[in-house]
């Protein structure tokens, strides 16, 4: 049976260098270029023939932005629309990634921590600068609830602070996960059709067992492709709020 | 597994950076764009909605001016008609007196002339009942009496 880690694997295709740091080209590099690529076609025709009665494309395209100011205003509210662009990139960049990784013989730009940790690493640094530029030193209250007794601030800050600093893991790891484990398992059940169907008698019997459940983990994986786009951008929402409007 | 062999991290980050830059720069043009035609068309909509909510108003201010001018053009024909009507029932009662009137004394002058006559014709009899008195005596007992005496006994008696 084929290693199912084999799809994570970096590819090498050229090497590369930006100011002396390795900036090789590899598939990983490919399939984010995959991944703008369609973004921007998305883009080309969504806009195309802006239209008073948008066209298919157009509402698409005008779904999904509402879809992103909605959330935007709902969790953060008028001090948020600066952010619209950036969580509307991460959201579709996520969701397009997430997507092509489906397609069998891809690679899944977001199934690697060293991406996903890149992302809630700049989220959390826009965060920390954006409350510290918006409140000064008055942004740490954050880490004191309001009415809190003094003896359980004892307990309660140092909560909040770990809570604090592992939001960046929590973020990046939730998605690598998702993505990492969901892949997994799709091509160990996709192993499973091949080596019972080729190992004879009964076993050949079953092997459309193992398919009917590739089938059915593939619908899964699509939502979860999905969800985890949402989940990422709206977190960013929620942890952004935090510090544009500091209340809890 | 490959995902943690950090030594594959930094090219990927390096190039995510360029490639999620160069999104990000896309969609910071794009969106005002995207968001116009939106507003464009809620700005429509509401302006049309606008226009069609002045319109029905006016529709609806004419429909109660007409029905203002139809009852007071009702109003002027009933009272038209209830002054023609009026009129001619007076002149209908005028006519009627004076036709009353007319049969009235037409009747009066034919009871009169028929009283007369009636009293000429009592007049009358009484002769002729005188006469033929006379004519009675004169044939059954022989005796010839005057035509007054006759008269004033069929008086006597008719009284």
């Amino acid at each position: 049976m084929a290693n199912p880690l084999e799809q994570f694997a970096i590819t090498r295709y050229a090497d590369l260098s930006v100011a002396g740091a390795d900036a090789a080209f590899t598939n990983a590099s490919l399939f984010m270029l995959v991944t703008l690529g369609l973004i921007l076609a998305f883009f080309w025709l969504g806009t195309r023939n802006a239209a008073l009665v948008p066209g298919r494309w157009q509402a698409a395209l005008e779904g999904m932005t509402g879809f992103i100011t909605d959330m935007v205003d709902e969790n953060i509210g008028p001090k948020g629309r600066a952010f619209v662009p950036f969580i509307f990139s991460l959201f579709i960049f996520i969701l397009v990634a997430n997507m092509i990784g489906l397609f069998p013989f891809s690679f899944t730009v977001t199934s690697h921590i060293a991406v996903t940790f890149a992302f809630a690493a700049f989220i959390f640094l826009i965060c920390v600068i954006v409350g510290i530029a918006k409140h000064g030193f008055h942004f740490f209250s954050l880490f004191v609830p309001a009415n809190t007794p003094a003896v359980l601030l004892l307990l309660i800050v140092p909560i909040e602070l770990i809570s604090f600093l592992s939001r960046p893991l929590t973020l990046s790891i939730r998605l690598f996960a998702n993505m990492t484990a969901g892949h997994i398992l799709l091509k160990v059940f996709a192993g499973f059709v091949i080596s019972l169907g080729a190992a004879g008698g009964i076993l050949t019997a079953i092997s459309p067992l193992p398919f009917v459940m590739t089938v059915a983990f593939y619908g899964l994986e699509l939502i979860v492709a999905v969800v985890q786009a949402y989940v990422f951008a709206l977190l960013t929402c929620i942890y952004l709020n935090d510090s544009i409007n500091l209340h809890h | 597994m490959p995902q943690f062999d950090f030594s594959t991290a930094l090219p990927q980050i390096l190039w995510l950076i360029f490639v999620f830059g160069a999104l990000y720069l896309v969609v910071r043009g794009l969106l005002p764009k995207v968001d116009r035609v939106v507003e464009n068309r809620r700005a429509r909509i509401a302006g049309d909605l606008r226009e069609a909510e002045a319109a029905r108003d006016a529709a609806q201010a004419s429909v109660s001016g007409g029905n203002t001018i139809l009852a007071e053009a009702r109003a002027r024909s009933l009272a038209v008609t209830g002054k023609a009507r009026d009129a001619a029932n007076a002149a209908n009662g005028r006519k009627l007196a004076e036709i009353d009137a007319s049969l009235k004394a037409h009747g009066e002058a034919a009871a009169a002339s028929l009283e007369a006559a009636r009293v000429a014709a009592l007049a009358e009899l009484d002769a002729v009942a005188g006469e033929a008195t006379v004519e009675l005596v004169q044939r059954v007992a022989g005796i010839a009496v005057s035509n007054d005496e006759a008269a004033s006994a069929v008086k006597k008696v008719a009284a």
